[in-house]
């Protein structure tokens, strides 16, 4: 293998993720153009200028991202996840991190978090495909739990509820595609799941003042949830014992079932105790958008009246109502899609989740045809992020997802975003340049 | 270029092929690809089959229409006085959002304001609790505050961030406390009002008339309320006007009223102090020229905030200063009805003006004693006018029956509204056998005839009717609608849009010398009969009809119904008075009498109303006072003469003792 023909390889990467990314940049651009529009000011927004530097910034880290031997990284995981870690402390000491809409994610302008995504992916893809199969043991599960649950405990800490659901997003596919059993993913996602739903119901039941309830009034006292996950752990460990003399492969799942809902019952405790009011009303205006007509269900309801107000063409660049005369929150960022809905319809709104569908199918393919399990794992994380990002921030704009402070790949004007996602398409580029490199 | 080197997995624990997870990429192929796919199948949904719905939202999401309130039609009353206006009064009002957003900061300027300012805190707060903080809708503070406080707040801009000041249009009424139940006052419309009346173009903040002109004539005097059309931001601030000549107010029309303020003027302050009501109008067109319902009110305290003392005091009131008595109150009309008994009974033909009864002091029927005024011996339909008699009255109603009464008493309308133009008219009761048995569920008794045809028992009649049925009389038979509002005209061009002047109701299919055989009567019931006292006038010739009517909540009504310069046919310089008192005791010459007298001479020869009153008082004072010593030194002379003139002395001193005492029970 000579050098020239090394380098020569790594032109050889998918021109249609590229089209689609520029595709995309170039939405995102006329959006933020778009929506930070205002016939008063003649000059061009500040925030469109960022989101420009951002965007060619972003092309040039991909182009760098490719050179870096991916397998280098995942070497080197831990020279990556420790700093990840500083950083992502660093930024929950209040005078160092900067504290925007309620979440300490901000350090110098940047969101370590967003990195962190990176960071966690090579991290995760490594350390699958070093222990290989042995990850089926309890032990080395527990160790990558260990590893897994610090980076995402600091994230809910500041608190960023989307970000924690993303890293949760990417660690469960991961985990799926690296060969952990289902039955360990089922009870993690079992456990996120219970422990969620039981302060979401309680905070429900507060908002529409139906409190007379005998279920409400059980678990409306902190003190019998920790009964019953007492009881619960006390059913696991006995069935566990007689286990130990019976060995029966069925009484061994129902204990494991039974650890699972204490931990479940565990999680609620830390999860109704953890979440601030404001992140348990937004994930229940979700289920209920009249709820709160005027704080958080305005911002659905806003942003489908602009998506459906776009019909097939859209009401025109610049021209649409519900963006140009701020009805939209958060426009530039969360709520950016919503203003290519108005303007420019459902061609446009179209063209933009089939580039993504492109990016997703696109680099499965990558994976499927990377040369190892690393590289399959990485492009597999990368697109986990990807779709979850795309998930949650269309799916809240149609209404379909609760309002979480996710950005849109490469449409939305946040730096920190828009460095990660090109990194990540860097290392799908990286991943498919080598595939033919033994 | 290390960096470029291609390691082979060299940790890697299983070489060689283990693609075992391939299979589970294919999971997310699909996961990824079923994703997309429902993103676009909502995207459709929502953009294409919802497309219609959601651009009706976007639209009433930027479009906002501002109505803009046409200006209010001013009231002059007939001498071009101005009784109603719209004034320009100067408002503070606070936009939240400006106002500081620190607690404090925001604590210390609203209680600098408070103090500065001289307004209650807890209204300011009140006032500013019903707007989310960060608002951007203007909140009014006060309206209350002077030019000086003005240009305070002007210089120190800068001290009271968020506090702003504007002025505002108001209706005021200059005169005050004069001719409020004819004017009324404006306030915010009630929901029921607005219900019924959206149709009309009310809006849900509109002002409407509450009482009197303003609410009768509201929908000339409001105009038509213009618009803006805008488009506004997420904000409610203004981006852009879309039609601002669309809708522009057309003022409403100005009201010239048949009132005199001046006029009704002297007629308050001739009934100050008193309960009751004074009705002028002239005759011949139906104009009112003066209507007073005594105690009344001040209409300002309801402009703006109203002032809660003031109302309590208003509303405790037992006499209820609200209700404008002339057309609300229903009284006994007592013996000014008897005019219309005499027309009724001369109109049926089975009598003349000449038919003449005995009045020995009353009447005896069904083992009860109908009493009289006195005892007026042979009397004829003049006299019996001019008297009072009840028992000539008596002896036509027995003859009569009760139901001619009552035909006329309709035909003079009683019984139904005169179609004055204010609201909340009533109607007294026309009672016949028929209503007594529905009502009452008695049997009619002659008794109840012989109360009848006198104006008592379940007769019951408003001042306006009375009036009116006077006016009829005068008029020979022609019912002129009577009116408060002569003209209507336009505010811009001033020309004259509707006249009230002169429409017909009915004529009354009664001959004229009837009406003459009346008019006579009244004109010698004050030359000579019971309003020769109280209708006392050396200059204008007047004819009156008094009143004493008796009722079961305390003292006697008093009514006089007085009209002049006497004229057998009706001439256009002819103004009628009618005057009740509300349970003022006395007699209704001597307590009415002076009154509408003194109204109706200050009309016709120019004097001063008040001072006529109390002369004619003085002169009644005076004539009792000499009447008095007269039969004292009858008296005295009676016990000289001893034994003789016994006979005579008591005839002539019963005789005198039961005319004074009559005077002045009766007239």
């Amino acid at each position: 293998m000579n050098e020239k023909k090394e380098i020569k390889r790594f032109f050889i990467f998918d021109f249609r993720i590229l089209l689609a990314i520029i595709f995309l940049m170039i939405a995102g651009g006329v959006a933020v153009y778009s929506s930070t529009y205002s016939a008063e000011a003649s000059r061009m927004s500040w925030l469109f200028l960022k989101y420009l530097f951002f965007s060619v910034t972003g092309l040039v880290i991909m182009c760098i991202t490719m050179f870096i031997n991916y397998t280098k990284l995942a070497e080197h995981r831990m020279s990556l996840y420790i700093p990840m870690i500083a950083l992502l402390i660093l930024v929950l000491i209040p005078n160092v991190g900067t504290t925007i809409n309620g979440s300490s994610s901000w350090l110098f302008g940047m969101q370590p978090s967003e990195f962190g995504k990176l960071v966690m992916i090579i991290f995760l893809a490594g350390y699958l495909d070093q222990i290989g199969d042995k990850i089926k043991e309890e032990k080395y599960f527990a160790l990558a739990g260990l590893f897994i649950v610090i980076p995402i405990a600091l994230v809910l800490m500041q608190p960023d509820l989307g970000t924690v659901l993303v890293y949760c997003f990417i660690v469960f596919v991961m985990l799926f595609v690296g060969g952990v059993p289902i039955r360990y993913i089922l009870a993690l996602m079992s456990i996120g799941i219970i422990g969620l739903s039981i302060p979401m119901f309680l905070e429900y039941k507060r908002m529409s003042d139906d409190i007379n309830n005998v279920l409400f009034n059980f678990l409306s006292q902190r003190i019998y949830i920790g009964y019953l996950a007492g009881v619960l752990l006390f059913i696991a460990v006995l069935l566990l014992t007689i286990n130990f003399y019976m060995s029966n492969k069925y009484i061994e799942s129902v204990s494991f079932m039974f650890f699972v809902l204490f931990l479940s019952m565990c999680a609620a405790l830390v999860f109704d105790i953890g979440l601030k009011t404001y992140q348990k009303e937004r994930l229940l205006v979700f289920m209920n958008p009249q709820l709160t007509r005027l704080s958080s269900g305005y911002n659905i309801i806003q942003s489908l009246i602009a998506v459906g107000s776009g019909g097939l063409f859209g009401e025109g660049f610049l021209n649409g109502s519900q963006s140009q005369l701020n009805f939209i929150p958060q426009q530039v960022n969360d709520f950016i899609f919503s203003n290519i809905c108005e303007e420019w319809g459902f061609v446009g709104s179209a063209l933009v989740v089939l580039a993504y569908g492109v990016i997703f199918v696109r680099g499965i393919t990558v994976a499927y045809l990377a040369k190892d399990r690393l590289g399959a794992l990485i492009v597999v994380g990368v697109i986990a992020m990807f779709l979850c990002h795309v998930i949650i921030n269309i799916g809240m704009v149609v209404g379909m997802m609760p309002i979480t402070g996710l950005t849109l790949p490469f449409v939305s004007s946040g730096g920190s975003s828009i460095l990660t996602f090109s990194m990540s398409i860097g290392l799908i580029f990286n991943v498919e340049a080598r595939r033919y490199v033994h | 270029m290390d960096l470029f080197e291609i390691e082979l997995n060299k940790d890697k624990k299983f070489v060689g092929e283990d693609f075992r997870y391939r299979r589970k990429l294919l999971v997310i192929l699909f996961v990824s690809i079923f994703v997309v796919s429902v993103l676009i199948i909502r995207l459709f949904y929502l953009q294409i089959i919802k497309n219609r719905y959601y651009s009706g939202l976007s639209r009433n999401n930027k479009e906002q229409i501002i109505p803009i309130e046409a200006h209010r039609g001013e009231i002059y009353d007939r001498n071009g006085v101005m009784v109603a206006e719209n004034i320009k009064v100067y408002v503070m009002y606070m936009i939240p959002t400006y106002l500081p957003k620190n607690y404090f900061e925001r604590e210390e300027l609203l209680y600098r304001v408070a103090k500065v300012f001289n307004i209650d805190l807890q209204i300011i707060k009140s006032a500013l609790d019903k707007v989310p903080k960060n608002s951007y809708e203007s909140i009014e503070i006060t309206d209350n505050i002077t030019m000086e406080q003005i240009s305070y707040l002007a210089e120190r801009a800068e001290e009271f961030p968020g506090v702003y000041y504007g002025s505002k249009s108001v209706r005021n009424y200059p005169l005050g406390e004069t001719m409020t139940h004819i004017l009324g006052y404006i306030g915010n419309i009630s929901q029921e009002e607005f219900e019924s009346k959206r149709i009309e173009g009310y809006r849900r903040n509109s002002m409407i008339g509450k009482e009197g002109v303003e609410q009768f004539y509201d929908k000339e005097l409001r105009g038509i309320d213009g618009y803006v059309q805008w488009i506004v931001d997420s904000r409610n601030r203004v981006k852009e006007t879309i039609s601002p000549a669309v809708g522009r107010p057309i003022p409403g029309k100005k009201l010239i009223l048949s009132i005199d303020s001046k006029i009704q003027k002297d007629a308050e302050d001739l009934l100050y102090g008193q309960v009751g009501t004074i009705i002028v109008s002239r005759p011949t067109t139906g104009e009112i020229i003066a209507m007073v319902s005594a105690p009344w009110y001040d209409p300002n305290i309801f402009i703006g905030k109203i002032d809660r003392e003031k109302y309590a005091e208003l509303i405790n009131n037992p006499a209820n200063p609200f209700w404008n008595k002339a057309i609300r109150g229903r009284y006994p009309p007592g013996s000014t009805f008897k005019l219309i008994s005499a027309a009724g009974s001369l109109a049926e033909g089975r009598l003349t003006a000449n038919t003449t009864r005995f009045c020995g002091g009353g009447m005896l029927l069904e083992n009860r004693f109908y009493r009289c005024t006195g005892q007026h011996g042979y009397v004829n339909m003049y006299r019996g006018i001019q008297y009072s008699c009840n028992t000539y009255f008596y002896t036509l109603a027995y003859e009569l029956g009760p139901n001619f009464i009552k035909k006329y008493a309709e035909m003079f309308g009683f019984g139904t509204p005169t179609g004055i133009d204010l609201p909340g008219e009533k109607i007294g009761v026309v009672p016949s056998a028929d209503w007594k048995r529905r009502r009452i569920g008695e049997y009619w008794w002659d008794g109840d005839t012989l109360q009848y045809v006198i104006g008592q028992g379940y007769m019951s009649a408003t001042p306006i009717a009375v009036h009116m049925a006077t006016s009829a009389i005068i008029n020979d038979g022609v019912m002129y609608r009577p009116h408060v509002v002569k003209e209507i005209r336009s505010s811009q061009t001033d020309e004259v849009i509707y006249n009230n002047d002169k429409v017909v109701i009915k004529k009354l299919d009664i001959p004229q010398n009837v009406f003459t055989v009346v008019k006579e009567g009244m004109r010698m019931a004050v030359a000579g009969g019971t309003a020769r006292n109280g209708a006392w006038s050396p200059y204008v010739k007047l004819a009156a009809k008094t009143s004493t009517a008796q009722n079961a909540q305390g003292r006697d009504h008093t009514w006089i119904t007085i009209f002049g310069p006497y004229n057998q046919r009706p001439t256009d310089d002819m103004v009628a008075v009618t005057v009740m008192l509300e349970h003022s005791g006395g007699g209704g010459g001597s307590t009415a009498g002076p009154i509408a007298t003194a109204m109706l001479r200050s009309i016709l020869s120019g004097e001063n109303a008040l001072e006529v009153r109390n002369s004619i008082y003085y002169r009644m004072q005076s004539i009792y006072e000499q009447l008095r010593i007269a039969r004292e030194q009858a008296a005295a002379e009676a016990a000289e003469n001893g034994e003789n003139n016994d006979n005579n002395a008591d005839e002539d001193n019963s005789k005198k003792k039961r005319n004074t005492d009559d005077r002045i029970k009766y007239e």
